[in-house]
């Protein structure tokens, strides 16, 4: 089939020049590592809903939660091979429950609607954890660094390729139309609510897996933080930098974060924040399609 | 054969019947002309048959199958396409990808996507937008727009074509480069039309049978010829000059 293989090749050449750049760096460097990549799996998987639908989702936080708690609170009944993927299916399941309601409404009810659901999850299962008396979990013996960073560089891809795939197909050609103006899609034969459901349930399968895969990480589990609206935040603000137009964005909006971040941790953290807001302000106002808007509007 | 009978179709709006008992039958290969002044039902009625309102009470029946409360994509795989009044093209695409789109999704076996280019290529070809395929919709002129809104709907595939005042705001060369393209797709492409038209000449000169609403109900139909000599026509339209009850 006519372009399957230049992108698959791409994307496979740069995830193994990141996973042996990180392994090869030293820890520290495979710290960051797998932070880029969790931020790009994260950021690609946000973009196959909300980058072809435009419908902004500020709850994708829920699924990365779901997956660590699931890990966190399994570690020990289950292998840890078979809870990463089942982060992704009880995320995935998740969203396909609360997406028949949740799709229901558009624009800014939606938004917000997201964001609403993602904070009551977080202190629903903080509650729930509170009454069990279990306000924090360590976990023992988790994979090292190296393995967790070869997975999670695994996962980046596999959300590349997705994102990239979809939005050549048929399906995804279909969620555009929704973007674009959702009555004269569903006029024009687009079965546009299984649509809408179907894509925002696959859009969490993976940032599922990214929360149990990062549950292992920090060996220290606490609600507050794997449902931490700032998790939801930081992937839009990614997508948007990026741009959220096809797979490269996502993944370009990743890596200048992480690197900025990197560049001004040690410098001052203050001045990280300060820029990270001029560049979304400079962004949503000059560039609204972000990075790879900018690339592509030079080349013509 | 009646391809399109709508049957006793009301719609109310808390207490404004917009559509009331509303008979209509659509013969096929025929082009079926709907008149009626401003707030008459017209764009209501084509709003219920493509699904994206449903009727209060009533039955319609496409090629002998009852369609009313279906959702849209499945009444557009069916077989009926509308234009909107108000075109909305996709207006991030361009003329091609907005013809692509519907021809992917408007019809029943879906094709593929090569074979999808090939027929939107045809059909935007056939519309005049041939040159204008690659800009992107939003860029288009008005009278572009309108016939981008045309192909889109010719892209489902459909038997029934409905067409809601896809010349107003056209310049008279412009309805008459409608009109002629109109009859052509008609031909190529088998189709039977509805359309709803406030420029008259264009109605008179397209349509083998037209149908007149006013204030939700049907109160002509007939030949152009016939509805242009009834009374009730003129009376709805310019106000009536004999009974007791007009304000």
């Amino acid at each position: 089939m006519k372009g399957v293989a230049l992108p698959v090749a791409v994307t496979a050449a740069l995830a193994l020049a990141l996973w042996f750049g990180g392994v090869a760096a030293g820890p520290y460097w495979a710290v960051v590592a797998l932070n880029l990549a969790m931020w790009i799996a994260l950021t690609q998987s946000w973009s196959l809903f909300s980058g072809l639908t435009g419908y902004i989702s500020l709850g994708h936080a829920v699924a990365y939660g779901l997956g660590a708690y699931l890990m966190a609170t399994q570690f020990r009944e289950w292998p840890v091979w078979l809870l990463v993927p089942m982060g992704g299916v009880v995320a995935g399941l998740f969203a396909l429950i609360v997406a028949v309601p949740v799709l229901r409404v558009r624009g800014p009810y939606f938004v917000i609607l997201t964001f609403g659901l993602a904070e009551l999850m977080k202190f629903l299962l903080l509650a729930l954890d509170t009454a069990l008396g279990k306000s924090s979990r360590l976990l023992f013996g988790a994979p090292g660094t190296e393995t967790l960073l070869a997975w999670m560089v695994a996962l980046a891809a596999a959300a590349t390729l997705m994102r990239h795939f979809v939005g050549l197909s048929r399906f995804g050609r279909g969620l555009i139309a929704i973007r674009e103006d959702e009555t004269a899609a569903e006029t024009l034969g687009v079965p546009v609510t299984r649509y809408k459901v179907l894509a925002f349930a696959l859009s969490t399968v993976i940032p599922g897996m990214v929360g149990a895969v990062m549950a292992l990480r920090s060996t220290y589990f606490e609600v507050l933080q794997v449902f931490s609206p700032t998790i939801s935040f930081t992937i839009v603000t990614m997508a948007i930098i990026g741009g959220a137009g096809d797979a490269r964005g996502p993944a370009l909006g990743a890596l200048f974060l992480v690197a900025l971040s990197e560049v001004l941790r040690g410098a001052s953290p203050q001045l990280y924040l300060i820029l990270l807001g001029l560049c979304l302000i400079g962004f949503v106002l000059f560039a609204p399609n972000g990075m790879v808007g900018l690339l592509t509007r030079r080349r013509k | 054969m009646t391809l399109l009978a709508v049957a006793a179709l009301t719609k109310t709006f808390g207490g404004l019947r917009a559509l009331d008992a509303v008979d209509l039958a659509v013969e096929d290969g025929t082009i079926h002309g709907l008149m009626g002044a401003n707030g008459a039902g017209k764009t209501t009625l084509f709003s219920i048959v493509a699904g994206n309102q449903r009727a209060t009470s009533g039955t319609i029946n496409f090629a002998g199958r009852r369609i009313a409360g279906l959702r849209p994509d499945l009444i557009c795989r069916a077989g009926i396409a509308r234009t909107f009044q108000i075109v909305r093209p996709f207006p991030g695409l361009t003329a091609r990808e907005n013809v692509e789109t519907a021809v992917l999704f408007g019809r029943d076996p879906a094709p593929s996507q090569a074979e999808a280019a090939r027929i939107a290529e045809a059909i935007l070809h056939d519309c005049g937008l041939g040159a204008l395929a690659d800009r992107p919709a939003a860029t288009l002129t008005l009278s572009a727009r309108k016939r981008l809104e045309v192909a889109r709907a010719l892209g489902t595939g459909p038997r029934l074509l409905m067409l809601d005042e896809v010349m107003a705001g056209l310049t008279p060369t412009e309805v008459a480069e409608m009109i002629a393209a109109l009859r052509a797709l008609k031909a190529r492409h088998g189709l039977t039309i509805l359309i709803i038209e406030h420029v008259m000449t264009a109605l008179n000169d397209l349509s083998d049978r037209i149908t007149v609403l006013h204030h939700g109900q049907k109160i002509a139909e007939g030949t152009p010829d016939a509805i242009a000599a009834d009374p009730r026509v003129a009376d709805a339209y310019f106000g009536a000059v004999d009974d007791g009850d007009a304000a």
